[in-house]
């Protein structure tokens, strides 16, 4: 007996358990929420309308929400110890992981934006790139941070978020723009509305994809050598 | 039953320490046993020989074919169980499973058929819908088992101490022609089909024996602790036949004895003489460090013994 694993049924039940796992927590709801109520709070903000704001947090807070402390988990650990070993491997483990956060994070804010474009024209292609990948580059930099500064990645994390919240003050400062991939999200939303956005659409799409997927060849690097009983 | 090699290493170092290489080649339907509890290098070793750890230096091959257990065809041929399994929360006996058999590239079809011969093999029905972490550590144990026959691999490596419920289950593994590498921290916990031990210390593998032979060790090793009422004058305990080295603790002796049921004839004899009770009798096995010492004593640099101990009574 030498057949392919069940990757589909794997993926289902990686999604199951760190959904639950996530769900669990008390935290999730806070992070959850963190940007928008700093956005909310900081002065400023008045001018930028509410909905881009909302979708460009959740495009980074529900894969952080999802994320934030799992790799060091018990039931991130067990997992490992079940599949890394397999005909299946770690991947089994890592893609399903990464993918559900970005999903997580993508598809409620695809939706919003897609309510917030349709009195203006229709929905720019640029939208249907920016948004994953601000999702993909919200999972590799929970990770990463959480990895190198441990319990000081979380506190930079929630600058982060900050940063992305109060960015829309900002907004006159062209180099600021490109600085924070946080708020790539935020910026296209704005420069389809023609208000605030120091670049063409294209310019955040280019960066947002290219840092998309350099940090994520990272993280895939530092999830593949965690785990209990499989690193050395 | 097949005698093929399962497992073999060379010029293996385990640590930086090891003095000499370790060569082991284990046997298809062989039990070995790396015998030292967390302090020596046992469980490193079936980290080691599980291909989830590197070693110093040397390479560990897998069957006649030469496959580095490391490598990535080597997977799902050599299976690792480890003693402090868990699963995440809420993860049932048959999800877990479930999982694995997925892993192992099962069909949903197979999958049912497979659990269902593996829940009554491993007398598992009644835990099916239990959550794994819920359940007893021997049970888990059980169930992390379970879980490593699925790939049906060639070699299982253990990490001990487990339930004595899965000594037939590994005898039945050995029938098949599977190797079974077990870490066990102390002598009680080996399995009756062992055929060598290895016996481990902080830095290496001091010695390979057989089961027999550490049998033997153990009979000139172990200690026995016995009390009276009322309480047995030493100078009468001295009296036993065949009894070495006695100490006197609180309420009795301690011993060493060549023959156990002699000495516990001895004894019982020896306080009906003396109208005493004996209030209690324990066996004391020796431990892995007295082992070592038992094992390597003809190691030790010193004079040499031409006369293999032999008292020519000159």
């Amino acid at each position: 007996m030498r057949r392919r694993p069940g990757f589909l049924r794997i993926w289902i039940a990686v999604f199951r358990y760190m959904s639950e796992w996530a769900m669990g927590r008390q935290v999730f709801i806070w992070i959850l929420l963190a940007a928008p109520i700093i956005a909310w709070i900081l002065p400023g903000q008045t001018a930028v309308p509410f909905l881009p704001l909302v979708i460009s947090c959740i495009t980074y807070c529900v894969p952080a929400a999802f994320l934030a402390g799992w790799r060091c988990s018990k039931s991130r650990n067990s997992l490992a110890d079940i599949l890394f070993q397999t005909k299946a491997g770690k991947y089994s483990l890592i893609l399903p992981e990464i993918l559900l956060p970005i999903i997580a994070g993508t598809l409620p804010a695809l939706g919003l934006a897609a309510l917030w474009t349709a009195g203006r024209g229709g929905f720019p292609w640029q939208l249907w790139v920016v948004i994953p990948f601000a999702s993909m580059t919200a999972v590799s930099v929970t990770v990463l941070l959480e990895k190198y500064l441990k319990q000081t990645g979380y506190i930079l994390n929630l600058l982060a978020f900050m940063a992305q919240a109060s960015a829309a003050s900002w907004v006159l400062s062209p180099v600021f723009q490109l600085m924070i991939p946080h708020g790539y999200v935020l910026w296209t939303l704005r420069w389809v509305d023609g208000s605030g956005a120091a670049f063409h659409g294209d310019i955040y799409v280019f960066f947002a994809v290219l840092q998309g997927i350099g940090l994520i060849l990272l993280t895939v690097k530092v999830l593949s050598d965690s785990g209990k009983n499989n690193s050395d | 039953m097949d005698s093929a090699v399962q497992l073999s290493t060379e010029d293996l170092y385990i640590t930086g320490k090891s003095g000499e290489p370790l060569e082991l080649a284990v046997l298809a339907g062989s039990m070995v046993v790396l015998l030292g509890d967390d302090k020596t290098i046992a469980p490193d070793l079936a980290l080691i020989l599980a291909g989830r750890k590197s070693p110093a230096s040397g390479k560990i091959y897998l069957g006649d074919d030469n496959l580095d257990v490391r490598s990535h065809n080597a997977r799902g041929r050599v299976e690792y169980v480890s003693c402090d399994f868990s699963c995440p929360e809420g993860m049932t006996v048959s999800g877990h499973l479930s999982l694995a058999s997925a892993a192992a590239g099962y069909s949903r079809k197979d999958t049912r058929e497979i659990l269902s011969q593996l829940y009554n093999w491993c007398s598992l029905e009644s835990y099916m819908d239990e959550k794994v972490n819920e359940l007893s550590p021997d049970n888990r144990y059980l169930v992390a088992f379970a879980a490593a026959c699925l790939p049906v691999p060639d070699v299982f490596v253990l990490q001990g101490p487990f339930s004595y419920r899965l000594h037939s289950l590994l005898e039945d593994l050995c029938q098949e022609g599977c190797a079974v590498i077990a870490s066990l921290p102390e002598i009680q916990y080996i399995p009756q089909t062992t055929e060598r031990i290895a016996v481990c210390d902080s830095d290496d593998v001091r010695r390979i024996v057989r089961l027999q032979e550490l049998s033997d060790a153990c009979s000139i090793l172990m200690r026995l602790r016995v009390r009276f009422f009322p309480a047995l004058p030493r100078a009468v305990m001295e009296s036993l036949p065949g009894a070495k080295d006695i100490l006197a603790i609180h309420g009795g002796y301690e011993f060493h004895h060549p023959g156990l049921s002699a000495a516990v004839a001895n004894l019982v004899n020896l306080a009906r003489a003396n109208s005493r009770q004996i209030a209690g009798l324990e066996v004391k096995p020796p431990s892995n460090s007295e082992l070592v010492k038992y094992f390597t004593a003809d190691d030790e640099p010193g004079e040499a013994d031409l006369f293999c101990g032999e008292d020519l009574d000159f």
